[in-house]
Order: structure tokens, then C-alpha cells, then sequence
């Protein structure tokens, strides 16, 4: 089973916003905006998810195939790794 | 619609079968406006529908004159080939799709429904229940799909809702930074407003703000000051530069980064000791985390307290703070206003409290049956009439003993110390030119408010005697 994946707990604050995520990172003073499809795997990212999950999420919520998803949601959590907003 | 020879595709009802439920689901998305804020001029929650006049008034006049217009230049009527393809551009909800590169489709139980500018036109629901986290639309829709992205948001002035929620993010890390120093130096303080209102009152219903609200003890006060200091915030104004005015229920600090800390010695409207103000609202205080750090704030009787004083504290046109008090009035029963009520004459702020209630509908009815009392101080009265800012000084300055003592009050309002006139007017907030500027005018702003402040001065204690 993969491992849990959440968003950082500390110095991280976000709101949603006309559907998209902003969200505030207190460590680098540094705001990021999520796009629709984005703020929707934030939100399970919020509450910890496993990847199949996240890929779950999308394939529910849109109108996208499950090989396109995942690979669009590991995209998305390297980048929200390379921000340092992923829990390690 | 396009493409259908500029007349309505058939149906039943002479609608679309489509249209239909595409706008069934659009109706659904917005019933849930019933527990949502109002974002314009809509009815307020429980209200038969429709739209404030106030919103509408000038809508209406211009169109009438548009009307007229039209009719004077007897140009005759619009072309339907023009009428149609605007109506379907701008006010439909459901339209056929005949052009991807017009609309931006979304599917609908399979069915392909709504230009962008419509979708948008009905943000209430979607943005509530984003974010209650609750999902953003019935089941069995698939929204069109586009790559999951973060980019880093350059906050631009010109994008309002996103500054305030930018400011908001800020606010709410700047409170777990101050409560978590605050805890580490072992003082013990309260959060009185921000995202307790905001919890409290507003539900899942989105409601900004921009500073700080911390109360402490007297005792602590001096500790907390340290504090601040050390985690960067200064005082908008020292002790000396307001030596000998009106206190102040509440000191600003700010810091670099424009986030800003209101340090309460007391809360608006509250004549008891300051000590016996904290003693009452720590009182069965609850716990909230705010931004990963447990903050002490008020009870739900003493939020609904705070928040009514802080609107009779702003007077008629403090809409934030009338919202606010609109809000706790629908969401707090009755026994929780008893609570607020009794709590109110033990911190001897029962004038303040019935001056508040009075500012918003239904609030009269209230203080009816509250028994609240009609007396009130000349500054209850004067707040919350909305008097002008001059109308306290020279009360204050009525109050003021000694020759000497009232000519160096007027003549620290003439000239003030930085740190005041900051306090004061927003304009000397604004940088060296700001300060300089404001001390430029401070003389024609003073003349421009002295005879309103005079009059409604002259008014409160009238209606006070």
C-alpha cells in the first residue's frame, strides 16, 4: 500500500477562492495559486490521501481517463515538493 | 441559438429538453444561497427573493434612459440576429454548444450546457461549498478537465477578493505566530475577533479580515508589548505621542510585512476596570486553533457581546461590523443574548450593547426583550450615531481640567506627534509623503470636521440629557 502523502501541517495557511486554492506558505512568504482541478486533489491532500485516492478524486470529479490523472497527479506532487509544502 | 437559424430550438414548454436540466442543476447549485452571505444586493437568508433596491436603482434609471434613448432615435427595434446572439452570449444559462471556441462547455449528465460568464454568474454556492470542503457540485456532473497546477500568485492591487484573502492567509499565520510567542513567554491572552467571528458566526461562508484582535491582562501587558517587539511589530504610536488624549480601548501594531496586532487593553464600550473586562471574558473561555496553534477566544455569549460592542464602536457606517452583528443575530439564539446581556452588566457595557443591537434590523426587537436600558454615555450615544472622529476630541476636551492641560490638548491636535496623526488618519499611514501630506492638511481637516463634530456633539447630548 503507498504511504499516506499530506500537505505540510505548519506555517501553511490556504483558502479557496472562485473555486481555486490560494494558499499562503508563513516559511518562504510565498502565496500559490491551485487551478480548479489542482485545488481539488489540495483539499484530499489536506486530509491525507494515498495517490490511488487522488487519482480516484480526479477521475470522479472530471472528465479525464485514470492513466492521464495519474500522471497528472504525480506532476503535481513533485511540484508541491519542490515547494516544500508536502509533508516528509 | 447559434446556428439554429436565429430561432429557439424546440421542446417542451418550448424549451429545450436540455436546457432544462442543465438550468434545473444551475437552480440547485444556487438554492443553497439560503444559508450563504449575500455577495451583492440579494435578499438577505429567509427573504421572499429578489434584489435590494438599493442595488437596483441606479441599474433601472440608466436602463430607462437607455430606453429612451433608443425610442427618441427611432432606430426601431434591435435586429433579432443582434438580440439573440447577445441574449445567448450574456444571459442564458443553457445553450446548445455550437461553437467550442464561444463557449466553455461543461457536461451535464452527458448533456453539453453554459458559457463561462454564466457559469461565473453564480459563484455563491460553488464558493461556500469549497470552501466547507464539502465538494463544488451535485453528483453526476463531470466538470471539463485541465492539467492539476500550483504556480506561485504575484497578489496584485487590482484583484480586491483575492488581496483580502491573500491578507486574510497572513493574518491568520501572524495569529499563530503571536499566540504561540505568547504562550512560549507564559502570558495568558485571548483572541476576540477575525477568525472567531468568522467560525463562530458565518459558518462555512467566507469572511476576511485584517488584523489581529489580542486581549491580555493588565498585569501582562507590559510582557506582551516585549513580544510584539521581538517578533518585529511596533507601535503605531508610543505612550508620549498620545499623552494626555482620549485612551484608547485598543493600541495598533504594525510591521514590515503589513500585517498589524490591535493589543486590547479592554473592549470597545466597557467602562469596568480593565482587569475586571479580562477576568469576565476569559471566563469559561473556549479553545481554537487557528493556523496549528490553540488560541484562548470568547464564548459564543462574549463573542456575541464583543461583536455588538464593536459595531455601536463604528457606528452606522461600519458595514463589516454591522455585517458581522447581522450575522450573530441570525445565528445566536436567545439565551445565548441573555448570556451576553448579563455579561454586558457585569463589564458595565449594557449602553454599548443596546446601542449595537439598535444599529441592525431586528435588533431593536431584541433589545425589547433583553429589557436593555434607553440611557447611554455621551460616547455610546456619539459612536454609534456615527459623529464625526472631531466630536470625541472635543469631548474629551470638554472633560479636561486645567487651562494649561486643555491648550496642550489642542495643541497636540493641531500639530500632533507622528504616532498620533498615524493613529488618527489613514492618510500618514502612507509612507513619508503620507505623514507629510497629512500634516499639511491637518489644519483644513480639522476645520472641515469642527462644526458636524460640534453639531453632533450638541445632538448626543440632547438626546442623552
Amino acid at each position: 500500500m503507498s504511504e499516506v502523502l499530506r500537505l505540510r501541517p505548519d506555517a501553511l495557511e490556504w483558502r479557496a477562492l472562485e473555486g481555486e486554492v490560494i494558499a499562503l506558505d508563513g516559511a518562504s512568504s510565498t502565496y500559490f495559486a491551485l487551478n480548479r482541478t489542482g485545488s481539488v486533489l489540495w483539499s484530499a491532500l489536506a486530509e491525507g490521501a494515498r495517490r490511488d485516492q487522488l487519482v480516484a478524486r480526479l477521475v470522479e470529479a472530471f472528465d479525464v481517463d485514470e492513466s492521464r490523472a495519474a500522471r497528472d497527479v504525480e506532476e503535481l506532487l513533485a511540484a508541491l515538493r519542490r515547494h516544500g509544502l508536502l509533508a516528509e | 441559438v447559434p446556428g439554429a437559424g436565429g430561432t429557439s430550438a424546440p421542446g417542451g414548454a418550448g424549451v429545450p429538453a436540455r436546457s432544462h436540466a442543465a438550468s434545473v442543476a444551475s437552480s440547485e447549485l444556487v438554492s443553497t444561497r439560503r444559508d450563504s452571505p449575500r455577495y451583492g444586493g440579494e435578499s438577505a437568508p429567509g427573504g421572499h427573493g429578489g434584489i435590494s433596491r438599493a442595488c437596483v436603482i441606479f441599474t433601472i434609471a440608466r436602463a430607462y434612459c437607455l430606453a429612451s434613448a433608443a425610442v427618441v432615435s427611432a432606430k426601431g427595434a434591435t435586429p433579432p440576429s443582434v438580440w439573440h446572439e447577445t441574449q445567448c452570449a450574456l444571459r442564458m444559462v443553457a445553450t446548445d454548444c455550437q461553437s467550442p471556441a464561444t463557449w466553455c462547455v461543461a457536461r451535464v449528465d452527458g448533456v453539453v450546457a453554459g458559457p463561462a460568464a454564466n457559469r461565473k454568474a453564480a459563484p455563491i454556492a460553488t464558493t461556500s461549498a469549497i470552501a466547507a470542503g464539502t465538494g463544488t457540485r451535485p453528483r453526476g456532473i463531470a466538470r471539463s478537465y485541465r492539467r492539476p497546477r500550483i504556480s506561485i500568485r504575484a497578489v496584485k492591487l487590482a484583484e480586491p477578493a483575492l488581496r483580502a484573502t491573500a491578507q486574510t492567509l497572513a493574518v491568520d499565520l501572524a495569529t499563530a505566530e503571536v499566540f504561540a510567542a505568547l504562550a512560549d513567554a507564559g502570558i495568558e491572552a485571548m483572541l476576540l475577533r477575525g477568525p472567531v467571528v468568522a467560525r463562530r458566526f458565518y459558518g462555512d461562508a467566507p469572511r476576511d479580515y485584517v488584523d489581529v484582535d489580542v486581549l491580555v491582562p493588565p498585569a501582562a501587558r507590559a510582557r506582551t508589548r516585549a513580544v510584539l517587539q521581538r517578533l518585529g511589530y511596533r507601535p503605531l504610536a508610543s505612550d508620549d505621542e498620545v499623552a494626555g488624549h482620549r485612551p484608547l480601548h485598543a493600541r495598533e501594531w504594525v510591521r514590515a510585512d503589513g500585517v498589524s496586532v490591535d493589543l486590547h487593553r479592554t473592549v470597545s464600550g466597557a467602562r469596568a476596570p480593565d482587569e475586571r473586562v479580562w477576568s469576565e471574558l476569559a471566563a469559561r473561555a473556549e479553545r481554537a486553533s487557528i493556523a496549528g496553534t490553540v488560541c484562548a477566544v470568547p464564548r459564543a455569549a462574549a463573542s456575541a457581546l464583543v461583536v455588538a460592542l464593536h459595531a455601536a464602536h463604528n457606528g452606522p457606517r461600519g458595514a463589516k461590523p454591522l455585517a458581522d452583528l447581522e450575522r450573530a443575530l441570525a445565528v445566536a439564539d436567545d439565551v445565548t443574548w441573555r448570556e451576553a446581556a448579563a455579561l454586558a452588566e457585569r463589564i458595565d457595557a449594557t449602553a454599548a450593547l443596546a446601542a449595537g443591537l439598535q444599529l441592525v434590523a431586528g435588533g431593536a426587537e431584541l433589545v425589547g426583550r433583553l429589557e436593555l436600558p434607553e440611557a447611554q454615555p455621551i460616547e455610546t450615544r456619539l459612536r454609534s450615531a456615527g459623529a464625526p472622529p472631531l466630536a470625541l476630541g472635543i469631548e474629551w476636551l470638554a472633560h479636561t481640567r486645567g487651562v494649561r492641560a486643555k491648550a496642550a490638548l489642542v495643541a497636540s491636535v493641531v500639530v500632533p506627534r507622528p504616532g498620533a496623526l498615524r493613529t488618527w488618519r489613514a492618510l500618514a499611514r502612507r509612507g513619508r509623503w503620507g505623514l507629510a501630506f497629512a500634516y499639511v492638511s491637518q489644519p483644513f481637516w480639522l476645520a472641515r470636521h469642527a462644526v458636524p463634530s460640534l453639531r453632533a456633539l450638541r445632538r448626543a447630548r440632547r438626546e442623552v440629557a
